[in-house]
């Protein structure tokens, strides 16, 4: 179960193994300190969750978004597109196109701001909360909604030549 | 709408809040929200969810190609530090219990033939149509669009405050979830209305497979 968490995060074997077993490393220090209060599976997913951000945070290329200019322009255009979005149906082709291009610029994020790009990826599919977050991360509520401002921010630049298509306008 | 309020709205809208059962909880934070916001964070919990699983058959494969590898290591170190070698010295030097391996073979896989035959033999002719069933304490479900039923699954289980895991197996749209226990009427009336019987052991599995033709 762990070893398919981590594969679903991190998608590298190797390294999905090296997480799974730093984490049981920590469930075998930690183990006194389970009381039985909660259960096993959500503690051991959340020390797996921890091991991932850790690991995260060791490996975070400093990817800054000091360019504002650039950060404003992107973000004016994907609030521009998706105000007039209007969903049309898509064929095959359209489609195949769309998600081939989602999974190079999440490969990007990825790759870029790891961190970052799990924690979407933990809201959208797994429908984590900001409280829920805060604790993963060690952080205060505020400051978690903080961090999740700039998540947005962060996928709206790698995400950017998606959400274009995603928005109907392929190839602008 | 200020900043704070237009990002909480993005992150309930990119966790599935604002359009299923939860819409009662958070309607009023997301009613005033900008349809871009929204939008965004639609489309993008969209192809999150739709982003290729990890494909369940290759990494069990994976899974036990690193078992088969640990073992002939480990096989390999015992030889190395001679732990191994009074068993096989026993072996090399007992060749009337080789020959009784290789009948032994040859029995196992004669009577495995014969099964084999039988099952053949004996299996029906027109499978009958499953809809449900609960081996191995997995709930199956048959449905025209699995994911559908499942993201409606799992979003009424999170209004009651139940997590779900989401996951893919063979084609099949699966979930997990912890129950609380004892389990709470709210998340009893959620399984008897879509027909899920109370699960032992208080976690729920269901896998739901795409729907045939019939």
């Amino acid at each position: 179960m762990l070893y398919r968490e981590s594969r679903r995060t991190v998608r590298d074997a190797a390294a999905a193994r090296d997480l799974v077993q730093e984490t049981f490393i920590k469930v075998w220090q930690r183990c006194a300190s389970f009381h039985g209060n909660s259960e096993l599976l959500p503690w051991l997913r959340a020390i797996l969750r921890h091991t991932m951000l850790d690991s995260f945070r060791r490996n975070d290329r400093a990817v800054s978004l000091d360019d504002a200019v650039l950060t404003a322009e992107i973000e004016l255009k994907i609030v521009e597109l998706s105000a007039r979005a209007v969903p049309t149906p898509l064929d095959d082709a359209q489609a195949r196109q769309q998600r081939e291009v989602f999974q190079r610029c999440w490969a990007a994020f990825e790759r870029e701001c790891p961190t970052h790009a799990t924690v979407i990826a933990w809201i959208g599919e797994d429908g984590l909360d900001n409280d829920e977050i805060a604790q993963l991360l060690g952080r205060t509520p505020g400051a978690t909604r903080e961090f999740i401002s700039q998540c947005r921010k962060k996928a709206r630049v790698y995400l950017a030549e998606w959400y274009q298509l995603a928005f109907g306008v392929p190839g602008s | 709408m200020n900043d704070e309020a237009d990002d909480q709205a993005w992150l309930d809208a990119l966790a599935g809040r604002d359009t299923f059962a939860g819409r009662a909880t958070v309607g009023e934070r997301t009613e005033g929200a900008r349809t871009a916001t929204l939008n965004e964070a639609r489309a993008l919990r969209a192809a999150l969810l739709a982003r290729a699983p990890i494909d369940e058959l290759s990494l069990q494969r994976e899974i036990d190609r690193d078992g088969e590898t640990r073992a002939a290591q480990l096989l390999a170190r015992a030889r190395r530090d001679e732990i191994l070698a009074p068993a096989l010295a026993r072996a090399r030097g007992t060749a009337p219990r080789q020959r009784t391996g290789h009948w032994g073979a040859l029995l196992a896989a004669g009577i495995a033939g014969l099964a084999m035959a039988l099952v053949w033999t004996l299996r029906p002719t027109v499978e009958a149509p499953v809809i449900r069933s609960t081996p191995d304490a997995i709930f199956r479900m048959v449905a025209e669009d699995p994911t559908a039923l499942r993201r409606e699954i799992v979003s009424a289980l999170r209004a009651v405050g139940v997590e779900a895991t989401i996951y893919e197996r063979f084609g099949r749209a699966g979930l997990d979830a912890d129950l609380p226990h004892p389990l709470t009427p709210a998340v009893r009336a959620i399984l008897e209305r879509f027909g899920i019987p109370l699960p032992e052991g208080g976690v729920l599995r269901i896998e739901i497979a795409l729907q045939t033709g019939s």
